[in-house]
């Protein structure tokens, strides 16, 4: 594995608010109706733990409710 | 004098060293081999964990790579870009990352925020530094060229992997330094054992060369390999002081037995010298010596036989005969002696008995027997010469084969108990029998014959009497050497 000349890390965009924002819009986006109880849930969940700082368990509610949208929509 | 002292520099170097302490090599060979297979071991685990891990981050990059191929050349950028926000909505592990930049380098989709510097090379695993909100983390990634300038880079976040890889090689280097104490511990455990083993054996041999008999292995009660060792250099010290007890009784016996008619034979001789008054009185005195050496020499002869008897050389007289004739032989000769001291004999032998052995020594051994029997019967007694076939004898292959039990029975004065411990012993004449001719030799040749032919002489008392019993295990057809059978069908 060839070496790596400079140890600059790279960002990972992902990992910020502005992607849990869009996460939140993704599912809002997603379903014309309401939303499914638990579905809502986790993004309200995900959202606001992504407000107060806590980025990365609130990516996980967030995706898990794309998850499970994507699994219960045809 | 120069010469040692040259030599002398480089033995201490060796003896410092302790290269010359076999315990010590024992020890360092068991360190050793310890540590090499710990460290074989805990570097397949190793292999086994942290191994299989990276294998697997690459495998799944490797997979991704394929199916977003796929994409590409079915929908271009535009369905690329689709399916990397698609996967990184869904990526609930939150270590996926993906960057698709195009021919400027420009960002076109993906959670990374630029095309790292350092990856040129496509096709290539790179390990790189990526940053996150709070944390700095690591990830390996592999870029990939796709038409028209475009560029793909996937990759994984790796920081719970390169967590559990530390932690497993952590604790796998304290395996290590804790298989290497235990190994050193134990190489000191098994050079002390081997050493107080080699030690207690060289003191008692020491001890033996000093002249010290007495002295043996101490036995630990333990019932292990070293209890074995030193039960067995035991047992062969008993031997050895039991041989020696006999070689110095035999030397003992053998000076006092033949002083005895040597210094008659003398005394006659120079009698007669001095006071012979005629040719008949000097010639008399002459065949009593004559007597007396005649002694001598058969009690030579008696100790040659059973020195050459006991070296085994007679085995290659062996062949196979029919013992019943043999030992109708030596009972027609001894019936006329029975007859003549006004004892009955009785026999009660079998029809046909086939024996592998030396027909004219079993004929001295059941010769002695009955001698024995015939001196040490009272008038009017009896004595019965019995041979049967038994079939119980146990053979050290755990077969089960034909013995013969050959007893000679009298009504005599018979044995005390420790006088028949000691009966076979050479010159040995218990108490009663002092007045009765003989040199003590008879059972000795008897148990000499005996062992030759693998078997026992056991005495019982017959109250009164004594039951002389010869146990001998008889052959088997395939057994027997070919040409003995040839020669004595």
């Amino acid at each position: 594995m060839p070496a790596l000349p400079s140890p600059k890390p790279v960002v990972i965009t992902s990992d910020s608010v502005a992607f849990c924002l869009r996460l939140s819009r993704v599912i809002e986006s997603y379903h014309n109706g309401a939303l499914p109880r638990a579905v809502s849930q986790l993004r309200e969940e995900g959202t606001d733990l992504c407000r107060h700082g806590l980025v990365r368990p609130g990516l996980i509610r967030l995706r898990r409710a794309i998850v499970s949208l994507k699994r219960t929509t045809p | 004098m120069s010469k040692p002292a040259a030599f002398a520099p480089a033995s201490r170097q060796s003896g410092l060293l302790g290269l010359r302490s076999v315990s010590l090599r024992f020890a360092l060979v068991y360190g050793t081999l310890f540590v090499c297979s710990a460290v074989l071991f805990l570097s397949f685990i190793w292999w086994g964990t942290v191994g299989l891990l990276e294998h697997r981050v690459e495998q799944a990059i490797t997979t991704d790579s394929r199916a977003l191929f796929n994409i590409w050349s079915e929908g271009g950028p535009t369905g690329l870009t689709m399916i990397i926000d698609d996967r990184l909505e869904q990526d609930i592990d939150d270590n996926a990352l993906y960057l698709l930049v195009n021919k400027d380098n420009k960002w076109v989709a993906g959670n990374l925020a630029e095309w790292p510097r350092q990856i040129t090379i496509n096709d290539h695993w790179f390990t790189m530094p990526v940053k996150r909100s709070y944390t700095e983390d690591m990830a390996k990634v592999r870029a990939y060229a796709l038409p028209n300038g475009y560029r793909l880079l996937i990759g994984r976040d790796i920081s719970g992997r390169t967590l559990l890889r530390k932690i497993v090689t952590d604790t796998l280097l304290w395996a290590c330094v804790m298989v290497t104490l235990l190994a050193i511990g134990g190489g000191w455990l098994v050079r002390r054992l081997f050493r107080h083993v080699i030690h207690s054996i060289s003191r008692t041999t020491q001890a033996i060369t000093h002249g010290d008999m007495s002295r043996r292995m101490p036995v630990q009660g333990s019932d292990d390999e070293l209890d074995e060792i030193a039960i067995t250099i035991n047992e062969m010290l008993e031997r050895i002081s039991r041989l020696m007890d006999g070689v110095r009784q035999v030397s003992n016996a053998i000076a006092h037995d033949l002083r005895t008619p040597i210094t008659r034979a003398r005394t006659q001789l120079e009698d007669a010298a001095l006071h012979a008054k005629n040719e008949d009185e000097l010639r008399a005195a002459i065949e009593q010596a004559v007597g007396n050496l005649d002694n001598v020499t058969s009690i030579c002869e008696a100790l040659l036989r059973i020195a050459q008897i006991e070296s085994g050389a007679r085995r290659s007289a062996f062949v196979l005969f029919d013992l019943i004739p043999a030992l109708q032989d030596v009972c027609e000769l001894y019936e006329a002696v029975a007859e003549e001291h006004g004892l009955r004999f009785v026999q009660h032998l079998p029809d046909h008995l086939p024996f592998f052995g030396d027909r004219a020594m079993f004929q001295q051994a059941v010769a002695n027997l009955l001698d024995n029997a015939i001196k040490f019967s009272p008038p009017h007694g009896t004595i019965t010469l019995s041979a049967k076939v038994l079939s119980t004898a146990r053979r050290t292959d755990g077969s089960r084969g034909k013995r013969l039990r050959l007893s000679v029975t009298d009504e005599g004065i018979g044995m005390s108990e420790a006088d028949m411990a000691r009966a076979s012993e050479r010159f040995f004449r218990a108490e009663q029998a002092r007045n009765t001719p003989g040199s003590g030799l008879g059972l000795s040749l008897v148990q000499a014959i005996v062992q030759l032919h693998d078997g026992k002489l056991q005495l019982a008392s017959n109250t009164p009497g004594l039951i002389t019993r010869i146990e001998i295990p008889l052959p088997d057809a395939e057994t027997v050497p070919a040409q003995s059978r040839a020669a004595h069908p």
